[in-house]
């Protein structure tokens, strides 16, 4: 048995190839993927391939020629009827191997997001390279996912990155718009107690000049891709409506997104003269039975840091405070208000009621899950929420005086 | 009868001093003896025979014989030859005169009567002075042995900041002398014995009665005396025979310059082997995990001691699988690589024309080649090994895009990890299997890594050291000898003996020794 094994063993080492063994330099790195609709009615995918050289010697500083400097990205573009297909058809562009595993973000332009996301994400779960936590964005204002992805950034080296960054740094700032990933849509998708958002993205300026490395050199950049407010859809994973501003925070508000965001207050009368940094947010649905009729409440608690104020108040009257604290609640129940407005005017539960009710009657919910979709936009909605002022920041009362 | 006539010639064409050998004494002549020893010793121009007038008879004349730079001539002179010329002067007549030189005459302190040829010649090359007379039935052995040996220097292997600072020397008396010196108890017992058939060795096994075990104790001696061979010159020899595997990379005999480290040993229960000649010093049983550790950690603070122990795995960690992991990364599982490291990385591979693992394969080796010559170049021409050495990996290598500069990081951090592993034995161990893990790396990634790693746990579970599990506390696992390995407990925690060498007696610190705060009498008082 030894001896058998002796000689088998080494037999398998070395007459077998190398398992799987693919050198970096083989490989393309797909950084983000950009989905268009083609003209043919297939998809049109591009794919933006990090230029290894090019990004490590901006980043490195590298002494010695490496050659002309040239775009850090290439972006390829394949037409398909699906991504399996696409990226084995980019190998008659690509003179390497197409790797997903370091893929940034999934750019979706608004064509195809209002026929349906659902085709393109089955690859992104099952491929093992695939990665299922990368956000998924929506192209508004007709440009196409292309353009955005190709839009060169003046920050960064990698478009993808740079959008990926500023869409983590915006939800932790702000909120008005948060990365969802490929699993929280799929997740969405297959329940029916919730329908999924995706933050919007805008090309501002003109796309032709916007992929040319001259951008780069401009102070001002001659183009830039913003993020723009939430796009709803429905059970069947069709765009049917965007949550802008107010309604896009209060969606983040109710959805548990805030992680840090400033709300303005008005004082004396003039808008938005003291502004308060919320943290620590908590949103609870419940569902109640109220003279004869579901209602749901959807209460916030928090808490709130005084970060300027333009207005002479005194700070250290607990009394202002204590107006302050309910002049901060009125207003953010006033945007998450909005957002079950927006919500309902576009007949699709993207603010969870469904899953609150699942919760907390499931045997109800068993008989309304089918009709849902017909039962939401009318269902009550009570916003209620509590905001504490914890702290004024480095000083009380502002330099301004009363007059 | 061609054949028989040949054996024939054979057995008289066997030299003379092979038939006499075992059986004969010593002759009663004077001459007759001193020709034979010469004749014996193929008249060696380092032995040395003094003939001396011993007070006015002119029959009472000896000869001493001894051989050069073997003995301490001081000695040999003071106490030898001055007492024989001069205290025989006034000699009684009536005492026989071997008599007299042996009784009165000889100021030495050990002296031994041999009357057999084997054990004078044993007694000669041991450095012993003989001392021969016309008629005498025995030859007197002074011990005069002595001669140049290197002074007690400082250790040039395992070096401590704080500790002791001496090391063995190639002499065992000496040796012993440094462990008796750290160990004043009549509980220290050597055993001495002789190996090789021509060189003779002294070899020493020390224990402390009533803490080692004495199967232990015997099995070594049994063992050591069982080598059958023509010499032994250094305690590898030994260790080679004595091991219970010898087809593993993995030592499983410890060995150290430290005489702290032996006695250390043996307060543990374990038995030490030391040997004339060599500095190195032999410990059975050991473990694994005892030549990941450092006499240090024993003299330093606890927590210092236990940080400096954890970065010691990991050092043998890296040491061990650097390059591997590296490679298994770098061309099967780039997932793994955060983005922005992997873009790197990809940019430097970038007209590399070698697949990374024979990029490892070609930097491993280049760093061994330098290695050994760092060791094996005349001292004057170390540092031009070093430049080129540098300037060859450092830079040359990286701007003709041979290599990429990350690899021979990897490299570097391997190497140093090597140099920084506390045994040289081990260090040596974990280079070898360093390449086997880079092939099955370089072939299947990370599941060949773990595969090979497996592999090498299982094997190193099989090892034994003296009937002692290679991995013990770990495997079997010994919960109470744990507050010794990957942390140094505090001194007063360590009360009792590692069950790694199975003393018979475990007590090492009686109860009650914690530490506590010098009391202020006053506090006491009810007062």
């Amino acid at each position: 048995m030894k001896r058998l094994l002796s000689v088998f063993l080494p037999l398998c080492l070395l007459t077998t190839g190398c398992w799987d063994y693919r050198e970096l330099d083989n490989r393309a790195v797909v950084m983000g993927m950009g989905i268009d609709k083609a003209e043919d009615g297939r998809y049109r995918i591009s794919f933006q391939i990090a230029n290894p050289n090019r990004v490590a010697q901006q980043a490195g500083g590298q002494s010695g020629g490496g050659g002309p400097a040239g775009s850090p990205v290439t972006t390829y573009a394949v037409t398909g009827s699906n991504i399996t297909e696409a990226i084995r058809k980019a190998t008659e562009n690509v003179p390497r191997q197409i790797f997903l595993a370091h893929q940034r973000l999934e750019v979706i332009s608004e064509a195809v997001a209002r026929e349906g996301i659902g085709p393109l994400l089955d690859v992104m779960e099952r491929d093992p390279q695939g990665s299922i936590h990368i956000p998924v964005l929506v192209v508004r204002g007709g440009t196409t996912a292309e353009a955005v992805l190709s839009t060169l950034p003046p920050l960064e080296e990698i478009p993808a990155t740079k959008i990926y960054d500023q869409l983590k740094t915006h939800e932790e700032m702000s909120g008005e718009t948060y990365a969802v990933d490929v699993t929280e849509v799929l997740r969405a998708l297959t329940q029916k107690g919730r329908q999924p958002v995706l933050p919007g993205v805008r090309l501002i300026g003109d796309p032709a000049v916007a992929e040319n490395m001259e951008t780069m050199e401009h102070a001002l950049p001659l183009a830039k891709v913003k993020l723009d407010g939430m796009a709803m859809f429905n059970r069947d994973g069709k765009l049917v409506g965007w949550m802008n501003g107010a309604a896009a925070r209060g969606l983040a508000f109710i959805n548990n997104k805030i992680q840090n965001t400033v709300v303005h207050l008005d004082c004396k009368g003039r808008k938005k003269e003291v502004s308060v940094e919320i943290q620590r947010v908590k949103t609870s649905i419940r569902p109640r039975w109220n003279h004869g009729k579901w209602t749901f409440h959807i209460h916030l608690t928090g808490e709130g840091n005084v970060h300027e104020v333009n207005c002479p108040l005194n700070l250290e009257d607990p009394r202002i405070l204590d107006r302050l604290e309910t002049q901060l609640s009125r207003e953010v129940s006033r945007e998450v208000r909005e957002a079950v407005r927006a919500a309902q005017g576009a007949g699709t539960d993207v603010l969870g009621l469904g899953e609150a009710l699942h919760r907390e009657r499931p045997d109800l919910w068993k008989r309304w899950e089918k009709d849902w979709h017909r039962r939401f936009p009318k269902v009550k909605v009570q916003v209620s929420s509590t905001f504490v002022l914890r702290r004024t920041g480095m000083r009380f009362n502002p330099h301004q005086k009363e007059q | 009868m061609r054949k028989k006539r040949s054996a024939r010639k054979g057995s008289k064409s066997l030299p003379k001093q092979l038939q006499y050998r075992d059986q004969d004494r010593l002759f009663s002549s004077l001459e007759e003896n001193l020709s034979k020893i010469q004749q014996e010793m193929g008249h060696s121009s380092d032995l040395v025979i003094r003939r001396i007038e011993a007070g006015t008879d002119p029959k009472h004349s000896v000869a001493l014989v001894q051989i050069e730079g073997l003995v301490d001539d001081r000695r040999a002179d003071e106490f030898l030859t001055k007492s024989i010329m001069v205290d025989s002067a006034p000699m009684d007549v009536e005492t026989p005169f071997y008599d007299f030189v042996k009784e009165n005459a000889l100021s030495m302190s050990n002296v031994q009567l041999v009357s057999r040829w084997e054990e004078l010649f044993h007694a000669l090359l041991d450095g012993k002075t003989l001392v021969l007379g016309e008629g005498w039935p025995e030859a007197l052995c002074a011990d005069t042995a002595g001669g140049d040996k290197r002074p007690v220097t400082e250790p040039a292997l395992q070096t401590v900041i704080r500790g002791p600072r001496d090391s063995f020397t190639e002499t065992l008396s000496t040796n012993l002398a440094l462990v008796r010196r750290r160990i004043k108890s009549s509980k220290l017992w050597v055993q001495s014995q002789q190996v090789g058939k021509m060189t003779r060795t002294e070899v020493a096994v020390l224990h402390l009665e009533g803490i080692a075990d004495p199967d232990t104790v015997k099995e070594v001696i049994r063992k050591i005396r069982q080598i059958n061979i023509d010499g032994v010159l250094e305690s590898g020899y030994l260790e080679g025979f004595i091991q219970d595997k010898t087809r593993t990379p993995f030592p499983t005999v410890y060995n150290t310059e430290r005489p702290d480290v032996i006695a250390g040993g043996l307060l543990e229960g374990r038995v030490a082997i030391l040997m004339d000649n060599t500095p190195v010093a032999l410990i059975v049983p050991t473990t694994f995990f005892q030549f990941l550790t450092s006499v240090e950690e024993y003299y330093q603070r606890w927590d210092i001691a236990t940080a400096t122990r954890i970065l010691r795995f990991l050092i043998f960690t890296i040491s061990l699988m650097g390059p591997s992991i590296y490679v298994a990364f770098k061309a099967f599982h780039p997932t793994l690589i955060p983005t922005e490291l992997m873009v790197n990385l990809m940019a430097q591979r970038e007209g590399v024309p070698f697949p990374a693992i024979v990029e490892a394969f070609l930097m491993e080796i280049t760093f061994e080649i330098l290695r050994e010559a760092g060791i094996r170049t005349p001292r004057p021409l170390s540092t031009a090994v070093t430049i080129v050495g540098a300037i060859i990996i450092g830079e040359t290598a990286i701007r003709a895009g041979l290599v990429t500069p990350s690899m021979v990081i990897v490299v570097s951090i391997t190497a140093i990890a090597s140099f920084a592993t506390p045994s040289y034995s081990l260090a040596n161990s974990a280079r070898l299997i360093r390449f086997g893990l880079m092939l099955s790396a370089g072939l299947f990634g990370l599941l060949g890594l773990t595969l090979a790693l497996i592999v090498l746990v299982a094997h190193m579970n099989s090892l034994r050291s003296f009937g002692t599990p290679y991995l013990i506390p770990v495997a079997p696992f010994v919960p109470r000898d744990q507050k010794d390995l990957f942390i140094r407990m505090p001194w007063e925690a360590l009360s009792t003996r590692p069950r790694t060498a199975r003393p018979l007696d475990d007590q090492r610190i009686p109860e009650g020794q914690d530490p506590e705060p010098t009391r202020d009498p006053k506090e006491d008082d009810p007062s």
